[in-house]
């Protein structure tokens, strides 16, 4: 089967409506891409049964205790079902989380300035012709004390409340020292934990017999974390490629049309998952900077056969490239396709999520490459050619 | 190929380097084992949270006291790891909820921290002030480098403090954490000696004086002489709970002895069985002895107090090592350490434990049997599209002899050195992917029509473009490697070390077997 060469068919700058109208439909589906559990946050639970599965009375045992967000799938293997259920995070636990780190950084203030002002007053006790030279210290630590006290204590508060919430019971500050004031919140915030999670499972137990169960709990401040590090490594990474691309072709329309079409495809593929509902976690992220290595792959081979060899027309020199680039690109999406195939049979997140990403954006590479980048730069390519 | 061609392919320097790899991999993996990731081997993962986040220093402290309790209870099999800034993972190969909650005592566990001196409790770590440990820094003076810690006491223990080391200047404080009760320890004289030229007579009697505190005492018992100190037993005051603390390499027909009596048995390595003595001052004693939970012996030197009614303390001590560089280390690392025990052992930062994932471990088996056919099927797969487009189909067996070379060095390294997990498998697919990519930039190249260029020049243009791939790709993948983003990063080293390996190994390899075969066909 020997494609035509599209290059002379028409003026080859049509073939740019494809890929500019597959750019418009994913950025109306981009806001649709479902986040996943790392960077939502949530709980997934999952179990191991091996009789059979009423999704209709996990809900609803589910909705009884208050949760009413339930993502849920079952598939069976040869050792029985095993069941996964995504529900989101306790608003009462979540807030409390919130407030740990702060907790955590004011009460080693706290202490801190507690150890100094012992420290000065225990020197006075000894010797007190030290109280004037410590006087205007101690006052400023007393003051810094009160105030980083009074701060501990809110987020103390915040923690005890809401933990009270979840444990049906009206928590306030013990009083007694800094340090059992953190020992009551660690013992407080654990059995708000514990109980809330017994919650769930007795509720479950009520409508599914499990022989065993696991919890995955993403709290807000690791859900935060993973957010932040992802668009961290999304700026280094682009910074870099950057940097690689232009010093590679050190010139500047050829580099501007190479990226841009890494960009094109990324955005493409964002657009599929947004239409298929594929969901954003860590392993679908690192699939889309894979992406970025797959799609500068065929932009490259365009870029330097088109302007960097000199044999036959751009055009044909487009054309032959074409033809290898979709070689590779077939075989590539092969390869995934399996691994698509791999992951409906056994059920695992992270095989379908890459494939599934690396599959929508490979044929997005094509488009972005041979219908987008293509007209960049054969247009430049022949411009320089009617050059003398 | 012909029988020429093949000699010279095979002595080409290029296929020589790939044969070489292949080799040095297996052996690798055989030597140091292929690791699987627990959803491959089942068990179990359990979430470790730090209350606050730590910088790369702390994380990897905090990871090696994990695995050095973990390992310590006899769980050998564990691996612990650092995730990001805030959570630990500690992954245990089997499934089994009584080995959580052990898991979780161990980590969880602050021990008990106790200061004697001269056979007397000086200080008990619930007397110190939380906060006031503190690591008064390294002071180097000429050739000398000694470290120093501070800590604090509260008023009541102050006083029996001050009345235990009275009059005891230069006397050691053994540091123990965790110091066993009602028990006695069973060692060979030789190991009692700890490698040092010191009587048998003294060496019992410095670990006697360690052992004692109030009126406990940690009796020693000689292996050498256990028919007689058998016939002793009844003469000390040991109950069915005394316990007794005997090396692994006891002999079996002692520990049934030892059964008979009833007591509890505690294994200890030949290694914290063995004490370490200070002879270097007046004052002889041993300074460390992990199998009765001492773990230090500075000498206390309250004269260095800083001048107040003795609640505050200062140990210090000389730092070893060969450089001044090296000893500077080493005395950051006793302060560190040194903080740990008085701080009950506890870790640097306070802990959360999450609940744990289980995987059962028929459920992992089946995921690895289905990833290895899954790849295996991908190789073939692609390898059939190759030579279909380009119809030549003596190229089969080279390029599956190639990626399979890759994959095989792929694997063994990333199992070996890293472990082989979810994300790693599904790196190796993309691997494949790119590795059949770049087969096909030079087979394109080699079978160009219409091209005067011998196969040296045309293999170079083909090169030139995959390598460019190659840089920018990695370009893009290797934030992910340095992200500490545990999930993803078998995916992202995985794609990084097959590019790598394309480009300098496994490609110019298909290239020269390629060049020949296609040469050989269009001459005839």
């Amino acid at each position: 089967m020997e494609l035509p060469n599209i290059y002379k068919i028409w003026d080859y700058r049509v073939l740019m409506a494809v890929p500019l109208a597959l750019i418009l439909i994913s950025l109306y589906f981009i806001p649709q891409i479902p986040k996943g559990i790392d960077f939502k946050g949530g709980i997934l639970i999952t179990l191991q049964t091996n009789s059979s599965v009423d999704e209709e009375a996990i809900r609803s045992s589910l909705s009884g205790i208050g949760v009413k967000d339930v993502v849920l799938s079952s598939y069976t293997h040869p050792f029985g079902t095993t069941v996964e259920i995504e529900i989101e995070q306790n608003q009462f636990l979540a807030e409390a989380e919130k407030s740990r780190i702060p907790f955590s950084d004011r009460y080693d203030e706290v202490i801190d300035l507690e150890y100094q002002k012992t420290t000065m007053e225990l020197e006075i006790e000894q010797n007190s012709s030290l109280a004037s030279k410590y006087e205007a210290r101690l006052k400023d630590v007393n003051a810094q004390l009160a105030q980083k006290r009074e701060e501990m204590n809110a987020h103390a508060l915040t923690i005890l409340s809401n933990c009270g919430q979840v444990l049906g019971r009206q928590i306030d500050i013990q009083p007694g020292s800094t340090k059992e004031l953190q020992d009551q919140v660690d013992k407080v915030y654990l059995e708000a934990t514990e109980t809330y999670n017994r919650r769930i499972l007795g509720a479950l137990s009520g409508s599914v017999q499990f022989s065993s169960y696991s919890f995955a709990n993403v709290m807000p401040s690791l859900s935060e974390y993973f957010i932040s590090k992802v668009f961290q490594i999304f700026v280094i990474s682009t910074v870099l490629v950057v940097i690689v691309v232009f010093a590679v072709f050190r010139t500047f329309v050829p580099s501007l049309a190479v990226l841009s079409g890494a960009f094109a495809d990324v955005l493409i593929a964002m657009g599929a998952m947004g239409l298929f509902g594929i969901p954003l976690t860590l392993s679908s992220f690192a699939a889309l900077l894979m992406l970025v290595g797959f799609s500068l792959d065929t932009d490259m081979l365009l870029t330097m056969r088109v302007i960097k060899r000199r044999e036959g027309t751009a055009k044909e020199r487009a054309y032959e490239a074409m033809k290898t680039g979709i070689t590779m690109s077939s075989a590539t999406i092969l390869s995934f396709s399996v691994l698509f195939a791999l992951a409906l049979i056994t059920h695992i997140s992270t095989y379908y999520q890459i494939a599934a990403v690396a599959i929508c954006g490979l044929f997005g590479d094509i488009i972005a490459t041979w219908f987008f980048n293509a007209v960049i730069v054969l247009w430049y390519a022949e411009k320089r050619e009617k050059k003398p | 190929m012909s029988e020429k061609e093949r000699t010279q392919v095979l002595a080409d320097r290029r296929i020589q380097t790939l044969i070489v790899l292949v080799v040095l991999s297996l052996l690798l993996a055989y030597t140091m084992g292929i690791k699987f990731g627990i959803e491959f081997e089942g068990g179990t993962r359990i979430p470790i949270t730090l209350e606050k986040r730590v910088s790369q220093e702390t994380m990897s402290e905090i990871v090696n006291i994990v695995k050095t309790r973990v390992s310590k209870f006899g769980l050998t099999q564990v691996v612990v790891r650092g995730v990001g800034e805030t959570q630990i993972y500690v992954e245990v190969p089997k499934s089994d909820s009584s080995l959580v909650s052990e898991i979780e005592r161990i980590v969880k566990k602050e021990g008990n921290y106790e200061g004697v001196v001269d056979g007397r409790l000086a200080v008990d770590g619930r007397d110190i002030i939380p906060g006031s440990i503190r690591p008064e820094g390294v002071q180097v003076s000429g050739s000398r480098v000694t470290w120093s810690i501070g800590f604090a006491i509260n008023h009541e223990a102050a006083k029996k403090f001050s009345d235990v080391v009275f009059g005891k200047a230069n006397y050691p404080v053994y540091m123990f954490l965790d110091r066993p009760e009602d028990s006695f320890v069973l060692i060979s004289s030789e190991r009692l000696r700890g490698n040092k030229s010191i009587s048998d007579s003294d060496a019992l009697d410095m670990a006697r004086a360690a052992g004692v505190r109030d009126s406990d005492a940690i009796y020693i018992l000689l292996l050498d002489n256990w028919e007689q100190e058998k016939a002793a037993i009844p003469n000390y005051n040991f109950t069915n709970n005394s316990k007794a603390i005997v090396s692994e390499d006891t002999p079996e027909s002692v520990l049934n002895d030892l059964k008979a009596f009833n007591f509890t048995i505690v294994k200890k390595t030949p290694a914290e069985m063995t004490p370490e003595y200070n002879l270097a001052g007046e004052r002889r004693f041993v300074e460390k002895w992990p199998a009765i939970g001492l773990l230090s012996a500075p000498v206390l030197s309250p004269g260095l107090t800083k001048g107040t009614a003795g609640q505050f303390y200062s140990i210090n001590g000389p730092a070893t090592g060969a450089t001044q560089s090296e000893q500077i280390l080493n005395a950051e690392k006793e302060m560190r350490d040194l903080k740990s025990i008085l701080s009950g052992g506890a870790l640097p930062v306070r802990v959360i434990l999450g609940s744990s994932t289980t995987i059962p471990a028929p459920l992992g088996a089946e995921f690895l049997r289905y990833s290895i056919i899954g790849l295996a099927c991908a190789l073939f797969a692609v390898v059939i599209l190759v030579v279909a487009r380009y119809r030549h189909p003596k190229l089969i067996l080279p390029i599956m002899l190639i990626s399979l070379a890759e994959l095989t060095i792929l694997i063994c390294i990333m199992g070996s050195v890293g472990t082989i997990d979810l994300s790693a498998i599904a790196g190796i697919m993309a691997a494949i992917g790119t590795s059949v990519d770049a087969q096909i930039i030079v087979t394109d190249e080699l079978t160009k029509k219409g091209s005067q260029e011998g196969t040296r020049r045309k293999l170079e243009k083909a090169f030139s473009i995959i390598t460019t791939n190659a840089l920018v790709a990695i370009c893009a993948v290797v934030p992910l490697l340095f992200s500490g983003l545990i999930e993803t990063i078998g995916f992202a080293t995985t794609l990084t070390l097959g590019y790598a390996l394309g480009v300098f190994i496994t490609r110019p390899a298909y290239g020269v077997i390629a060049g020949r075969i296609l040469e050989g066909d269009e001459a005839k």
